[in-house]
This record gives C-alpha cells, sequence and structure tokens, in this order.
C-alpha cells in the first residue's frame, strides 16, 4: 500500500467523498484483474457476467414472446421454440438470479456493510468466480452444439433418454454454478459470523445481512443436493445406470424430489436477498427507522428453514400421496405468513416518513406491488383443490414471472441503482432512471398479467402453438414484453452512461445509516482506514443532509468516535 | 425470416395505440403470402358428397339442404353433421392444407397459417379451434362442467376476492403513505414508531385464519377429486410422444378421442408408453401427470351432453403442443352408438374385414405413426415410410438388411433390436398392442409407399 493509498479519513470534520486512488484505479492491467482477490472487483466481474447471461436470456424470452405472437408456427419450429424456452429458462435461473443479487452485490456490498476488508476467504472467493464463468462456459458450448430441449428442470426420463439435445454439457454447467453458489454461501456466512464490526450485535445487523444469511444458510445445505442429481443424470445417461429411467428401472418421480428438494429452496435464494434489499431501501428513502426489525429478521431465517420443507407443493399432481399432498399444503401456508409479515412491515415503515421516489425507492415500491401479486397468487397454488387445475398452466408461469421477474428482478434494480454510486463512484440521471422504472414496471404488468387469465382459462405452459381463444391474451403479453424491453434498455443505457459522463457520487448520496456510505464512493482497495464502530443501522438521524457535499454526513456529537 | 420478425415488432409496437384484432390480422398477412410448399395429402378416395347427405338426412326428421360452401367443405372430409358446428366455430373448415386451419368466428372466415418451413404436421388437425368451455367461461375460468369443479371455482373466487382485498388494501395505503410522508423541507420522519406488538399479532394472525380456512377447503375438496366413486366407469388412457389412446373395458380403442355417457362418474386409469405426460381437463378442474411406471388415476362427473378438450400439460417434447385429446359427453343412445362403430373400424359396410392396405391407412393415423414417419418422403423424428420396402437399412451397429415383412414386424415389435443409423430410441413398443390385421395393415400400406422418393 503506498502513501497515496492512505488519505485522511475526514477533510474540515467532514467525511472524504472521493478519493483519487479507489479500487478500481489502484492497480491496473487485465491481469489485476482477473487474479484480484477484492471483494469489489470480483463483484464487479460478475456484475457484467451476470448482465450478459441476463441479455442472453432476455434475448430467447423475446424469441419465446414473438413466437407466441399468433397461433400457428411463425418463425420457429416446435423444436427450435422447445430449445428457446429451455435455454431462456436454464440461462435466467442459473446464470442469472440465482447469483444475481448475492454474488454480484452481495460481493461488492456485504464486506463493506461489515466495515471489514474483505470475505472471509477472499480466494475462494474469486474460485467461485471462476466456478461461475466455468458452468457459463459449459452453457455457452451446449448453445453451439446441439442445444437443449428438456425445460430447465431436466424432467426425467425425457432428459435422460429421449431428449437428443446436450443435456450432459448443461447439467454439467449447473454443476458448476451449483459448487460457485455453495462456495459463496460459505464464504458469506462465516464472513458475518467472524468479521462483524465492534458494536454489531446480531439485532444491529442490517437487514440485507439477515437476508444474505438465510440466503447462505440455503445456499450451502441444498445446492449439494443438487450437484448430486444432476451427477445421478448424467450418470444415468451416459452410464445407462437406472435411476430416473423406469425402462432401466428407474423412477422419474425420485428425480423430481431430488430435483425440488433444491429447486424450492434456490426459490427463495432468488427472492430473500431481493426482500433483503428492499428492506434496506425502504427504510432509507423514508428517512426513518424499520419498523418491526426483529420480526423482518426473524421471518428471514424462518423462511430459510421452512423453504427445505415445501418441496413437494410442486408434486401435487406428479402422483404424489394424499397424505404427502396434505403436509405439503400445510407447510406451505406457513411459508406465506412470514412473506406477508415483511409486506405489512414495510408498509408501517412508510406510514409517518419523509418519503422521497429517487428511482431506487420507487423499484422498491414497484416491488412490493409485484410481490404482492405474486405472492397472493402463490396462495392458489398452495390450496390443493385450485392447484390441480392450475398446475402447469400459464397461471404458474406469470406467478413465478411475477415473484422472481417482479421480485428480484425489480429488487436487483433496486440494488444496482442504490449502490451504483457507491460500487462506480458516478450518479445516473434520475430522471431518466424513474423513466426507465416506470415503463419497466408498466410493460411487465401488461406481459405477465394477461398470463394469469389465460392460464386459469386452461393455457398449458411450455406451447409452441395454442387455440385462437388465447389469442388476445398472448397479443397483449407480446406487446408487454416489448415494452419491458425497451424500459430494460433504457436502464442500460442510463447507467453505463453515467460511468462516462455522470457527476461524482458523494460518499451517502440517499441518506441511510448502515456502514458501507461511511467510506468513500467509489470505496478505496482496503474499504476502510479504521474498523468502524455500528449502532443502530436503521438510526437515520445519525446523518444529514450536506448541501456542499450534495450528500448526506455524519451528525456531529451523535456518533460515538471511530474505535482505533 | 428476418423481414417476419420486424412485422411483428412493429405490430406490437403498434399495438400500444390501436386494438388487438386489426394488426393481428396485419401480422397474419406476409405468412398467408408465403409460399407453401406443403405435402400433398395423401391420395385419397373421392367423396361421395350426395351419398353422404343422402345418409345424414336419412337420420333427420327434416332433412337439410346444404349450400355450395357446404358442399364443399363435405367434399374436403367435414362429416355433415359438423356443419353446423363450423358456424359455431367449434369445427374447423378443411383447408387441404396441413399448414393453414380455417374457421368461424361470428360469421367471418379466420385463418390460423403457419409457415411452411415451421411448421409440423399437427397431431390433432381435427380438434375445433375453439373449445366451447373456454369461449363460455367467465373473466377467469372455464365453464364448471361438474359439481367438484363448482367446489374448486368457489374456493378460487374466495382466494380471488382475498387477494383483491389484501392488494387494494396494500396498494391504497402504499400510494397513501407515500403522497401524504412524501419529503418536505423542515419536516421529518415520526422516529418513535419502530413496532407495535398489538398490530404486529394482529397481522400475523389474521392471515393464519384467512390461509388456515383455504387450506383445509383446499383439502377436503381435493380428497373428493381424488376419490372415485365405486360404481365409476372405468376409461383407460394410453399416453405416448404426441398422441393419446382410450382403451374401454371390452376392449374398444379410441385413438385421441374418448366418449362417455352423460351424468357418470369416470375414473381415468392412466399411463404412458415413454415419457411423462399429463391429462388436463379443464372444464373439470381435473389434471394428473401420468408415468411410464405406474399407473395414476383422476375421476370426473361427466355431466349433460357435451364436448371438451383434453390437453396434455406436462413439456413431453417436440409436438408437445400439439398433444391434444377430445372428449365427447354422449347421450347413453349415442354412447352405446359410438362404442360399437369404433369398436368395429377394420370392419367394413358389408359385415367384412376391410382390405389391408385401408387397414394400414388407418392405423396410420389412428395409432399415430404419422407423428414420427411420414409418408412424402421428408425426414423426421423416425425413418419415414416413403420407399422404404425392399430398400436396403443401414443400423447403428454397422450391419444392413434388406427391409421386408419380416423387418418390418420386427421394428413394430421390437423396435431397439435393431436401430436405424442416425435416429434414436423413440418408437414405441407395440409387441403386446398391435394385432396381426393391424400389423398386416401397416405392412400394406408401406409396401404401397415403395415408389414414392426419399429424402433421408
Amino acid at each position: 500500500m503506498t502513501q497515496a493509498d492512505i488519505a485522511p479519513s475526514q477533510v474540515q470534520g467532514r467525511p472524504v467523498q472521493h478519493l483519487e486512488k479507489n479500487y478500481i484505479n489502484h492497480s491496473s492491467g487485465i491481469a489485476s484483474w482477473l487474479l484480484t482477490l477484492d471483494h469489489k472487483r470480483i463483484g464487479l466481474m460478475y456484475l457484467m457476467g451476470i448482465s450478459l447471461s441476463f441479455f442472453l436470456g432476455g434475448l430467447f424470452a423475446l424469441g419465446i414472446r414473438l413466437e407466441l405472437f399468433a397461433p400457428g408456427m411463425q418463425f420457429m419450429d416446435a423444436e427450435t421454440y422447445n430449445k428457446v424456452f429451455t435455454l431462456h429458462g436454464a440461462v435466467m435461473v442459473f446464470l442469472f438470479i440465482i447469483p444475481g443479487i448475492p454474488a454480484a452485490l452481495g460481493n461488492v456490498v456485504l464486506p463493506l456493510m461489515l466495515g471489514a476488508k474483505d470475505v472471509a476467504f477472499p480466494r475462494l472467493n474469486l474460485g467461485s468466480f471462476y466456478l461461475w464463468l466455468s458452468g457459463a462456459a459449459f452453457f455457452i458450448y451446449t448453445l453451439f452444439t446441439e442445444q437443449l430441449d428438456t425445460g430447465w428442470t431436466f424432467y426425467t426420463p425425457y432428459s435422460s433418454s429421449y431428449s437428443n439435445t446436450a443435456v450432459i454439457s448443461a447439467t454439467f454447467g449447473v454443476f458448476m454454478l451449483g459448487f460457485s453458489s455453495i462456495f459463496t454461501g460459505l464464504n458469506f456466512l462465516v464472513t458475518i459470523h467472524k468479521m462483524r464490526p465492534p458494536g454489531m450485535t446480531w439485532h444491529k445487523l442490517p437487514l440485507f445481512l439477515w437476508g444474505m444469511y438465510g440466503t447462505a444458510v440455503m445456499q450451502l445445505l441444498a445446492t449439494p443436493v443438487l450437484g448430486i442429481t444432476l451427477l445421478l443424470l448424467v450418470m444415468e445417461t451416459t452410464l445407462g445406470i437406472g435411476i430416473f429411467d423406469p425402462k432401466k428401472g428407474g423412477d422419474p418421480v425420485l428425480y423430481q424430489h431430488f430435483f425440488w428438494f433444491y429447486s424450492h429452496p434456490a426459490v427463495y435464494i432468488m427472492i430473500l436477498p431481493a426482500m433483503a434489499v428492499i428492506s434496506e431501501i425502504i427504510a432509507t428513502f423514508s428517512r426513518k427507522h424499520i419498523f418491526g426489525y426483529k420480526m423482518i429478521a426473524y421471518s428471514s431465517v424462518s423462511i430459510a428453514l421452512l423453504s427445505f420443507l415445501v418441496w413437494g407443493h410442486h408434486m401435487f399432481v406428479s402422483s404424489e400421496s394424499t397424505l404427502a399432498t396434505l403436509i405439503f399444503s400445510a407447510i406451505t401456508f406457513t411459508i406465506a405468513i412470514p412473506s406477508a409479515i415483511k409486506v405489512f412491515n414495510w408498509l408501517a415503515t412508510l406510514y409517518k416518513g419523509s418519503v422521497s421516489m429517487d428511482t431506487p425507492m420507487l423499484y422498491a415500491l414497484e416491488f412490493i406491488w409485484l410481490f404482492t401479486i405474486g405472492g397472493l397468487t402463490g396462495l392458489f397454488l398452495g390450496v390443493l383443490s385450485t392447484d390441480v387445475m392450475l398446475h402447469d398452466t400459464y397461471f404458474v408461469v406469470a406467478h413465478f414471472h411475477y415473484v422472481m421477474v417482479g421480485g428480484t428482478l425489480f429488487a436487483f434494480f433496486a440494488a444496482l441503482h442504490y449502490w451504483w454510486p457507491k460500487m462506480t463512484g458516478k450518479m445516473y440521471s434520475e430522471a431518466m432512471g424513474r423513466a426507465a422504472s416506470v415503463i419497466a414496471f408498466l410493460g411487465f404488468n401488461l406481459a405477465f398479467f394477461p398470463q394469469f387469465i389465460m392460464g386459469s382459462r386452461g393455457m398449458p405452459r411450455r406451447y409452441a402453438d395454442y387455440k385462437p381463444e388465447f389469442e388476445l391474451y398472448h397479443q397483449l403479453s407480446t406487446a408487454g414484453t416489448l415494452v419491458l424491453g425497451v424500459g430494460i434498455a433504457l436502464i442500460a443505457y442510463n447507467l453505463i452512461r453515467s460511468i462516462f459522463s455522470g457527476a461524482k457520487a458523494p460518499a451517502n448520496p440517499w441518506g441511510s445509516a448502515t456502514i458501507e456510505w461511511e467510506c468513500p464512493s467509489p470505496p478505496p482497495h482496503h474499504n476502510f482506514d479504521h474498523p468502524p464502530l455500528a449502532t443502530d443501522p436503521y438510526d437515520m438521524e445519525r446523518v444529514e443532509w450536506d448541501e456542499e457535499v450534495k450528500g448526506y454526513v455524519p451528525v456531529v456529537g451523535r456518533r460515538a468516535p471511530v474505535a482505533h | 425470416m428476418i423481414m417476419r420478425i420486424e412485422a411483428l415488432l412493429l405490430a406490437g409496437l403498434c399495438f400500444l395505440g390501436s386494438a388487438a384484432p386489426n394488426f393481428a390480422q396485419e401480422a397474419e398477412a406476409p405468412a398467408a403470402e408465403a409460399p407453401t410448399e406443403a405435402a400433398a395429402p395423401a391420395a385419397k378416395k373421392p367423396i361421395d358428397v350426395d351419398k353422404l347427405i343422402a345418409d345424414f338426412n336419412a337420420g333427420q326428421a327434416a332433412p337439410r339442404t346444404f349450400n355450395a360452401d357446404e358442399r364443399e367443405w363435405i367434399a374436403g372430409g367435414l362429416a355433415p353433421e359438423e356443419v353446423e358446428l363450423v358456424y359455431k366455430g367449434h369445427a374447423a373448415i378443411p383447408s387441404g392444407d396441413p399448414n393453414k386451419v380455417i374457421y368461424m368466428r361470428d360469421g367471418e372466415i379466420h385463418e390460423i397459417v403457419s409457415h411452411a418451413k415451421y411448421s409440423t404436421p399437427p397431431v390433432a388437425q381435427n380438434l375445433p379451434p375453439f373449445a366451447t368451455e373456454v369461449e363460455n367461461g367467465s373473466f377467469w375460468l372455464p365453464v364448471a362442467a361438474s359439481e367438484t369443479a363448482k367446489s374448486v371455482d368457489a374456493m378460487f373466487n374466495f382466494i380471488m376476492w382475498t387477494s383483491y382485498i389484501f392488494t387494494a388494501i396494500i396498494g391504497i395505503l402504499m400510494v397513501v403513505f407515500c403522497i401524504k410522508y412524501r419529503r418536505r423541507p423542515g419536516v421529518r420522519a415520526d422516529q418513535s414508531i419502530t413496532h407495535n406488538t398489538p398490530i404486529e399479532i394482529i397481522w400475523s394472525v389474521l392471515p393464519t385464519i384467512l390461509v388456515a380456512i383455504m387450506f383445509w377447503g383446499g383439502y377436503t375438496t381435493f380428497l373428493d377429486m381424488r376419490t372415485p366413486p365405486p360404481d365409476a366407469m372405468v376409461v383407460r388412457a394410453n399416453a405416448s410422444q404426441w398422441a393419446w389412446n382410450f382403451v374401454y373395458d371390452n376392449g374398444v380403442e379410441s385413438p385421441g378421442e374418448f366418449h362417455v355417457p352423460a351424468n357418470t362418474p369416470i375414473e381415468m386409469m392412466m399411463t404412458s408408453a415413454d415419457v411423462l405426460h399429463s391429462f388436463h381437463l379443464p372444464a373439470f378442474r381435473q389434471k394428473s401427470d401420468i408415468l411410464p411406471n405406474r399407473y395414476t388415476s383422476i375421476w370426473f362427473d361427466s355431466g349433460e351432453p357435451a364436448t371438451y378438450r383434453v390437453y396434455c400439460s406436462e413439456y413431453c417434447g417436440q409436438l408437445h403442443s400439439d398433444m391434444y385429446a377430445k372428449l365427447v359427453v354422449d347421450t347413453p343412445e349415442d354412447y352405446e352408438k359410438w362404442l360399437v362403430e369404433t369398436g368395429n373400424w377394420m370392419v367394413g359396410e358389408d359385415g367384412e374385414l376391410l382390405p389391408p392396405l385401408e387397414i394400414g391407412e388407418l392405423t396410420y393415423t389412428r395409432r399415430n405413426c404419422k407423428a414420427c414417419h411420414s409418408i412424402d418422403g421428408t425426414k423426421g423424428v423416425a425413418p419415414t415410410f416413403a420407399g422404404l420396402f425392399g430398400s436396403e437399412r443401414k443400423f447403428a451397429d454397422g450391419s444392413t438388411r434388406v427391409a421386408d415383412a419380416d423387418y418390418i414386424i420386427q421394428s413394430i415389435r421390437e423396435p431397439y433390436s435393431q436401430l436405424v443409423e442416425g435416429y434414436g430410441e423413440q418408437m414405441t413398443v407395440y409387441s403386446p398392442m398391435l394385432p396381426p390385421e393391424q400389423i398386416d395393415g401397416i405392412i400394406a400400406y408401406i409396401k404401397s409407399l415403395k415408389d414414392v422418393p426419399r429424402v433421408d
């Protein structure tokens, strides 16, 4: 570390807002990025990787919607369509949503939020990025060979014995991505346990970290099951060992049990970090202490634990026994309660707050609306009698898009806009940010709400072609997708433009009281000169607006002095 | 293709400012002009329209006269009794083009055109374009055809209203709070509100009670849906890639379509020959996956005479979206009549067995050989039948053999014993299921296609 890296932590009583040398420019050259152990750089590389994956998955989505614009086959044959919907699902789930918030944004933010220099195991962190990259490479290989047409769920015996596509390379890709996820989870779990700053007791832990903690537990415990399942699938396909294919003496429903034992917790691996982001943003932009801190924190952990006990609700019509359906349906409802509690707590946080509608907040509010619809429509699928008719229809497609896109993707955008100034040191155009957010929100609803209606009217999912009675809904949906696409393109343009021409970001542009906003934007290589002292992360009055730095600074005298 | 995507994109954007149906037609226009290289349908015997009409009128109290259009439809293969259905949109007008579906809506003719290059011959071509149950349903749901379906709907509506109320409360509070407590200079947030135990208990307990009601109501109805009455009539459904075959207790088999008597509890006993499928019957709110290694069963009360659509709702490969079946609820008399006719499909009007070639041609359609084996020489999931007979086959293990009658029998009964090079294990194993008349028929049919040139 050179002398230039170490800057005084305060200038004229205010914390330093910008540093000449920060983590982005403190060393240069390709190797300084590819071999970096800096969590922030690894996070940025993840962000680029998952953004490209999102773009790829988005292209497939566009293909699906354009083909479904009218009944009859337009510009793909059924085989191509099957590949396109499979690749859309697989790329979006495994390459984008699961690593999205934890690996990309979590990597940048989590150590900063703890006032730590890095995660507990920086080398493992770089390793998990390279595992992600090799998983992605397997997917790219799959794309350039025979692609994949099994659906992202790889249901047997179609995947193991009937599909003529590159199932093995795709499953190996998912296998790799699984290990990437496990290592990230392990790393975060240890980091949160062992590297909290002085003063940060469990009940002073920011809610984002509670969410990441729950996520890490699920990643660590559930993902190995997916790895084993896919390995068994590969062994059946290559060696002919009968595990899932009845022709070889196996059982296809066994595969579904294994698969959903991972993939149901995976649903919460996707949504828990999203909820965690929303808790931070709602409190910050209301300038108010989060309502029901303990309830939100405990609901994250209870969601993480209960998520292991509900996998059977994906199989109510897969010949599951009546007793099993009874149990799984009952436990499914217990998981609905903590989710509902979070929504009520966010609303109560707005109450008597000082609400500003900046871009991240707009996304957070849109999240509440979309997640409410996504969550409530989950009730139809948890209730046994209504699930029978809705299972495998577009109702399910709409439901999980409301949760995964309306929930996780919108929370991802919220988080991206929230922490963007910290990550890049640049402010994006607020007006364009808000406009893009509203366009994406309207487009999303137009794209997916009609799918609820056609689903409950009987339209099955994964259909390359459909009957004319569903035409109107499909056309609305396609139109909505195009609007959503415009919104997302605008988001990308706004953020990329800010890197080149955005105003310099202050250390704390939004007025949050969590620790990551105490270091300059962007942070230096080592994050903090001195380990910060943590207090209540939602004591918003601890910081106040400072016109000179165009950001928030600590209120003099309210905060305990920095510990040396 | 690029032009097509642009047209669709443009149409999609126009959509925001215009009404849906208009530009749907705009979007369809280029496809209609696209050259159709549709394979010529297999040579069929010319249809004697007058005779069909005479037969139809013989069974009617008052004879019906058919106009020129209707006579053309009948000549194209439509049954005279289906003519009325065309006007309701519940039967398609014969188009003579496998890539084109023509149907009538509100007196107007509509077309669904698939681009010839991307279209696969639909398995369920004769299926009505419009399902009555969907068309006559409510905003959210198709028609409820049984009491069980009605009690499912009651739960659906209960959850729907709960959702409306909660979404409204959450949405309104959110907007009101955001406006009322918007950031204003000099106004600070009230930091004293961090928790409120009574409110938190209320908003935890109230949803718990609501979901408990939903859970219990859903479970009891589900038990009814999964427990057939002891006197239920059993129909077996055998699903395979991409066809349905329904088998009755007396051994009668019916592919793609099944009839049941009205107001009778029907139990479906289902199994699959290959991958997972799912029997999805929206009008009765019933569904069950179909598995290759076990039987699954559901039941429904058939209710009044009507026609319903059955979907396969578990992804099963290439032609998943064409795997429909038709359920017809008949009066007991019509049902008996249909059962006898269907059971005797290999018997001609003279009471004698049809010639093998005709049986073979019918078997080709009924057993859905056509889903994989083409007859026009094009390569499909499986080898084409065209020019097959007498040709030399090359197998995956490098051996060769002339395709004679013995070879065809072996390929039907033990399809995996000698796999033709370049093809996978896809074929349904027919060893116990295909009677000798039909095997002979298939041999005769393949023999008749001997001189059609092949592409593979």
